[in-house]
């Protein structure tokens, strides 16, 4: 309706000039071009960021124990935590919507009990320690709508060094009979405990 | 020379291997990517509907009736299964649907498909669907739009309901979703 506006006002003149005729294919165009952005509105285009989703199993055919869904950013400059993500600031570990955590069993989060269900894992980054946040404020985007009171974990790991790895990911490492989340970019790497015990113990 | 030969050998085989378990951990980009479709009434308020798909691409190819055939179980997407979460109880074409998550499929023909609602959740594609698991079975007719490149699944509004639209190359299939 805004957009027929001006076109209106271009019927009303007495005559159309050339001046005006470009200006009126101008109009035309324009319209054109907005209502082909709106027909194709509904369907959003690949993202920068994909989604993926992580999973931890305690057996590859068996129900997921936790699921992870999560955007993939990629690296920028030259270095990733410190400048494309501050230090020391809340980071919605990811990029879009908040990374989402689905536990199917109540767990052992690092050193706190989380009950089963679905949360958004925020996180402060730190040059030698992190802060990972797990939050029942869920399907927010990014981490604008953090609500503290909402909080039901706050842990702290340490950060160590790994491979250089482009773009942002997160997986699950079952090494030496410890389960971890692992989130990985550039050359740093977090490793969250988590302990699916009761999951374990009721599958016996 | 003879003599460090196997040993170079054996770093190698090491290194190789290490590399590969290092490399393990972290999966690559996905070649359909997942992507989230939301249906909120306002840009501010909570979600109504929320759909997790993966986003196969056409890449030249006809896609239904070729790639996707006509008359068997696809998982409208690719990789894991759709999933789909109702935030509170809805109408989905004219089914009654609780409030929760669940698994979208759908039975694509030429001119009507079949969409199908499953409470079987977190399998890979449709190689675990069970109809014994189906909530709700809705039809809903084919139309042609413009070619898409990318599969995808939108929200429209119309008046008092939602139309849930599935689109890839030149086909669309909706189902109206009914909110309170």
């Amino acid at each position: 309706m805004i957009l027929s506006f001006p076109f209106n006002i271009l019927t009303d003149q007495v005559k159309f000039s050339v001046a005006m005729k470009k200006i009126y294919f101008g109009v035309v165009f324009f319209v054109v071009l907005c209502s082909h952005s709106l027909n194709a509105q509904h369907f959003s285009p690949l993202d920068n960021s994909p989604t993926d989703i992580a999973y931890l199993r305690t057996d590859n055919n068996k129900k997921p124990v936790v699921k992870v869904i999560y955007s993939r950013p990629l690296k920028r400059g030259e270095q990733v935590f410190g400048t494309q993500i501050p230090y020391d600031k809340l980071w919605r570990t990811g990029d879009n919507e908040a990374t989402e955590v689905r536990f199917y069993s109540d767990v052992r989060f690092g050193d706190q009990l989380v009950k089963a269900g679905t949360y958004v894992m925020h996180s402060i980054p730190g040059e030698k320690e992190w802060t990972i946040i797990l939050n029942k404020n869920t399907d927010t985007l990014g981490a604008f709508f953090y609500d503290q009171s909402k909080d039901v974990a706050r842990i702290k790991v340490p950060a160590r060094n790994g491979e250089q790895i482009d773009i942002f990911s997160i997986a699950f490492d079952k090494n030496f009979n410890n389960t971890y989340m692992v989130l990985g970019w550039d050359t740093t790497r977090v490793n969250i405990p988590i302990d699916t015990y009761t999951q374990v113990l009721a599958e016996l | 020379m003879k003599k460090t030969y196997p040993l170079f050998l054996l770093g190698f085989m090491l290194m190789a291997f290490t590399f590969q378990v290092n490399a393990q951990d972290f999966q690559p980009l996905d070649k359909s990517p997942h992507d989230i479709a939301y249906y909120r009434k306002t840009n501010l308020m909570p979600p109504l509907v929320k759909v997790l798909y993966g986003r196969p691409q056409k890449s030249g190819r006809e896609i239904f009736g070729n790639v996707v055939p006509y008359g068997k179980i696809w998982r409208v997407g690719a990789n894991e299964a759709t999933e789909v979460t109702f935030y509170e109880d809805v109408l989905f074409g004219s089914e009654k649907i609780k409030k929760g998550i669940y698994t979208l499929f759908a039975i694509p023909e030429a001119t009507e498909w079949t969409i199908i609602l499953s409470s079987n959740l977190d399998t890979w594609g449709t190689y675990e669907y069970d109809p014994k698991q189906d909530v709700a079975r809705v039809k809903s007719k084919v139309k042609k739009a413009e070619e898409l490149e990318s599969f995808s699944i939108g929200f429209k509004e119309k008046g008092q309901t939602v139309e849930m639209v599935l689109g890839w190359d030149t086909t669309r299939v909706s189902v109206p979703i009914t909110t309170n």
